[in-house]
C-alpha cells in the first residue's frame, strides 16, 4: 500500500539518490514519491510462489528475466514515473545485452501485482493503466482474499481467473500453464 | 463503499429478516452479509447529482426506471448475492407491467453506478464489478472522485476510461443521453 510523501516534484536521479540513503522501499509516480509499505505475510508468500514457478519455467525455456519485488522501472521520464512491480518478467529480445545497475529503462513484458487487503481501487487502477500504457504486454492483479488472478491486456476485455482455473502464459510465456490454485495453496 | 462486518452464511429465505434486523445499508455476497458504511458528503453529492441526470433523461423519454442507492437486486440465489448499487438505471420492458414489485428486483439492471469512497478497495469493487458483469448488466460506470474520471466496463470489452474533459455517454443502454463528466465534479 503506497503512502503519499511530502509534496515536490521528483525526478528519476532524486529516486536514485534516495534509494541509497534510504532503506524504504519506494516508487515514483508522476514526480510523486510514494513509500511503499511492507507487505503482509500472505502477500509475501504468494507473491514468492508465483516468482518460483514462473522463473522455473522461464529458466528452462531460456525466455528471458524474472524479477522480485523491489525492482524499479522507469515507465516515463518526464514526469518522472518509476514503479517497482511484485513480479516481472523481460524477453530476451527487450532485455539489455548487460545489467545498467540502476533502475532498469526498458519495459517488462509481463508485470504481476499481489494486491493487499487495504490496497485501494484507485491505486490498484491506476497502476495497472501505467503498466499497459508503457508497453507491458500482460498484467497479472493476484488477489490472495478472493483466490482469484485479474488478466489485465491492452485493449482487450479483463478476465477473471478463480482456483480451478488455468493462468497461461499466452504468447508471452509461450506454453506456461499453473493451476491459480496452485499459486494460493500453502 | 466500505465493508464493516462479515458473518455466517445466508440463503434467499434470509434476505427479509436481514431487513428486519440490520438498519444500515447491506449487500449479501456469496450468502456473507456485509454491512456498508454511510457515504462521504463528496460521494452523496456525486451520486445525487449523476441520479438527477439520469432521472430527468430516464423520465422524459419515458425510458424506464432510475433507482437510488438503496434498492436491492438479487443477483444470484444459491449462493444468495444481494447488491445494492449507488444508482441504477432497469428498462421499462424489464419491469413487470401493473403495480411496481414492492419486493427486491430479482433481475439485473441495466446500467450501475458506484462512486468510489478513498477507502474503497481494489478487491471489494473489483469482486462488485464482476458480479454486476456477470449478472447481466449491460454497463457499469466507476466514478472516481479523486482522479476526476470514470471507468466504463462492459462485459467482453476493454475497460474505457472517460476523463474529466470528455462526455460519459449512455451508449445503447441509454441511447441519447450525454453528460460532461466535469459537470459531475465541480
Amino acid at each position: 500500500m503506497a503512502v503519499a510523501l511530502e509534496k515536490r516534484t521528483y525526478t528519476i536521479d532524486d529516486l536514485w539518490e534516495l534509494s541509497h540513503r534510504s532503506d524504504k522501499r519506494m516508487e515514483l509516480v508522476k514526480g510523486e514519491l510514494r513509500e511503499l509499505a511492507p507487505a503482509n505475510d500472505e502477500h509475501g508468500y504468494v507473491a514468492s510462489q508465483l516468482l518460483l514457478v514462473v522463473a522455473q519455467f522461464v529458466k528452462q525455456h531460456r525466455l528471458g528475466y524474472t524479477f522480485a519485488a523491489e525492482t524499479g522501472f522507469v515507465l516515463s521520464e518526464e514526469p518522472a514515473t518509476v514503479r517497482a512491480p511484485d513480479f516481472a518478467f523481460v524477453s530476451r529480445e527487450r532485455a539489455p545485452e548487460d545489467w545498467s545497475r540502476h533502475f532498469a529503462r526498458y519495459i517488462p513484458d509481463l508485470v504481476a501485482e499481489v494486491v493487499s487487503p487495504n490496497d485501494t481501487f484507485t491505486e490498484v487502477t491506476e497502476k495497472v493503466d501505467d503498466w499497459l500504457r508503457s508497453g507491458v504486454r500482460v498484467v497479472w492483479v493476484v488477489d490472495p482474499a478472493q483466490q482469484t488472478v485479474r488478466v489485465y491486456r491492452p485493449d482487450q476485455p479483463v478476465r477473471v481467473l478463480r482456483a480451478e482455473d488455468t493462468l497461461s502464459g499466452e504468447e508471452v510465456l509461450p506454453g506456461f500453464e499453473c493451476k491459480v490454485s496452485e499459486i494460493f495453496a500453502r | 463503499m466500505a465493508v464493516t462486518a462479515e458473518k455466517e452464511i445466508y440463503t434467499l429465505q434470509n434476505l427479509q429478516e436481514i431487513s428486519r434486523t440490520v438498519t444500515g445499508r447491506w449487500e449479501v455476497v456469496r450468502g456473507r452479509l456485509r454491512e456498508l458504511a454511510p457515504a462521504n458528503f463528496k460521494h452523496g453529492v456525486i451520486a445525487g447529482r449523476l441520479f438527477a441526470r439520469l432521472y430527468q433523461f430516464a423520465e422524459s423519454h419515458g425510458v424506464g426506471y432510475v433507482l437510488m442507492a438503496e434498492t436491492g437486486f438479487i443477483l444470484s440465489e444459491e449462493p444468495v448475492t444481494l447488491r445494492a448499487p449507488d444508482v441504477a438505471f432497469v428498462r421499462r420492458e424489464r419491469v413487470p407491467t401493473g403495480d411496481l414489485p414492492e419486493q427486491f428486483a430479482h433481475f439485473a439492471p441495466d446500467l450501475v453506478v458506484e462512486v468510489l469512497s478513498p477507502s474503497d478497495t481494489y478487491s471489494a469493487l473489483a469482486e462488485k464489478v464482476g458480479d454486476w458483469l456477470e449478472a447481466g448488466v449491460a454497463l457499469v460506470w466507476v466514478v472516481d472522485p479523486q482522479g476526476k474520471k470514470v471507468y466504463i466496463y462492459r462485459k467482453e470489452q476493454p475497460v474505457r476510461v472517460v476523463g474529466d474533459d470528455e462526455i460519459l455517454s449512455g451508449e445503447d443502454v441509454l441511447p441519447g443521453f450525454e453528460c460532461r463528466v466535469s459537470e459531475i465534479f465541480t
